[in-house]
C-alpha cells in the first residue's frame, strides 16, 4: 500500500470514529436494552421474528438442497457400482 | 466432468440455468422478507394505521388483476400453462403501474401514509421485477441463436414461468398482508 492510501483509509477510519463516538444517531438496540411491553420493543421484537421466520425457510430449503445432492450422489455412486459389477460379470462370462 | 449449461448435472438434479434462477429466488426471498421484517416494524409501532376503501380497493386490485389475467388467457392458450403465468405476470405488473399512475393522479398521500407509501412500493417493486423480466427476456431474445449453448424455448418459458410465478406470490403476499392485517 502507497503513502497517500495509508493516510487517506487512516483518515477515513479517524472520521468514521469521531462521527460514531459523537453522532445522536446511534441509538441502543430496543430488543436487547429496550423497556418490555413497550411498543418500540414490541415492534422491533416483531420484526425481528418476522426477518428470522423468512431466513429459517431460505436456510431450510438450502440445507435441503445439500441433504439431497448428498443423497443423489449415493444413488449415482451405487447405480454405477452395480453397472460396473454387472459388466465385470458379463465380461467374464463372455470370455469363459 | 463437463456438463452444458441446459445440460441436468448429475449432481446436483438441476442444471446450472435452474440452480442460477433458484439462487437468484433465494436472493430476492430475503429482499422481500426485508420488506415485510419493515412492515411487521411499522405496523406494530403504529399508533394509528390509516385504512380508507380507496386503499382496500386499491390492494385487492393489483392481486384481483394477477388471476383474472391468468384466467382471461387460460382458455386461449390452456395447453401452455407457462404462457398463462406469463401473461399474468406482465398484466398485472401492467396494471400495478396503471393504478399506480391513477393513485398519484387522484393525489393519494404517500408522504404523509405509512399505508399508502408501502402499497406503492410493493407495486412498484412488483413493476421492478417485470422490467428486469422483459430486458433478460429481451436480451435473450437478441442473442437467440448466437451461442452454441442454449437454452430450448420450452425450458426458458419454464424457467421464466417459475420467475414470474415466485414474484407474483412475493409481491402479492405483501398485498394480501396490506389488506388482512
Amino acid at each position: 500500500m502507497k503513502k497517500g492510501q495509508q493516510y487517506t483509509s487512516r483518515g477515513l477510519m479517524l472520521a468514521a470514529l469521531h462521527y460514531g463516538a459523537t453522532s445522536n444517531l446511534a441509538h441502543a438496540c430496543a430488543t436487547c436494552m429496550g423497556t418490555p411491553g413497550t411498543t418500540q420493543s414490541e415492534s422491533v421484537n416483531a420484526a425481528l421474528l418476522t426477518m428470522l421466520g423468512v431466513l429459517s425457510l431460505v436456510l431450510g430449503c438450502g440445507a435441503f438442497f445439500v441433504v439431497r445432492m448428498v443423497l443423489l450422489a449415493r444413488v449415482t455412486a451405487q447405480h454405477a457400482a452395480v453397472s460396473s459389477s454387472t459388466g465385470l460379470a458379463a465380461q467374464e462370462e463372455l470370455e469363459s | 466432468m463437463s456438463v452444458a449449461t441446459h445440460e441436468t448435472r448429475p449432481d446436483t438434479g438441476f442444471s446450472s440455468a435452474q440452480l442460477g434462477l433458484y439462487l437468484f429466488l433465494a436472493a430476492d426471498a430475503m429482499f422481500y422478507g426485508a420488506l415485510y421484517s419493515s412492515y411487521a416494524l411499522l405496523r406494530t409501532a403504529a399508533e394509528h394505521w390509516e385504512r380508507g376503501h380507496g386503499a382496500v380497493v386499491g390492494g385487492l386490485g393489483g392481486i384481483a388483476l394477477i388471476a383474472l389475467a391468468g384466467a382471461c388467457l387460460a382458455p386461449r392458450i390452456s395447453a401452455r400453462p407457462h404462457r398463462v403465468l406469463l401473461g399474468g405476470f406482465l398484466s398485472a405488473a401492467l396494471a400495478s403501474a396503471g393504478l399506480e399512475g391513477a393513485l398519484y393522479a387522484l393525489g393519494t398521500p404517500a408522504a404523509t401514509s405509512t399505508y399508502w407509501a408501502l402499497v406503492y412500493l410493493f407495486n412498484f417493486v412488483l413493476l421492478l421485477h417485470a422490467l428486469g423480466g422483459v430486458l433478460v427476456g429481451l436480451w435473450l431474445y437478441l442473442r437467440d441463436g448466437k451461442t452454441p449453448e442454449s437454452l430450448d424455448a420450452t425450458a426458458r418459458l419454464g424457467l421464466s414461468a417459475v420467475y414470474a410465478g415466485a414474484t407474483l406470490l412475493f409481491a402479492g403476499g405483501g398485498l394480501a398482508m396490506l389488506l388482512a392485517l
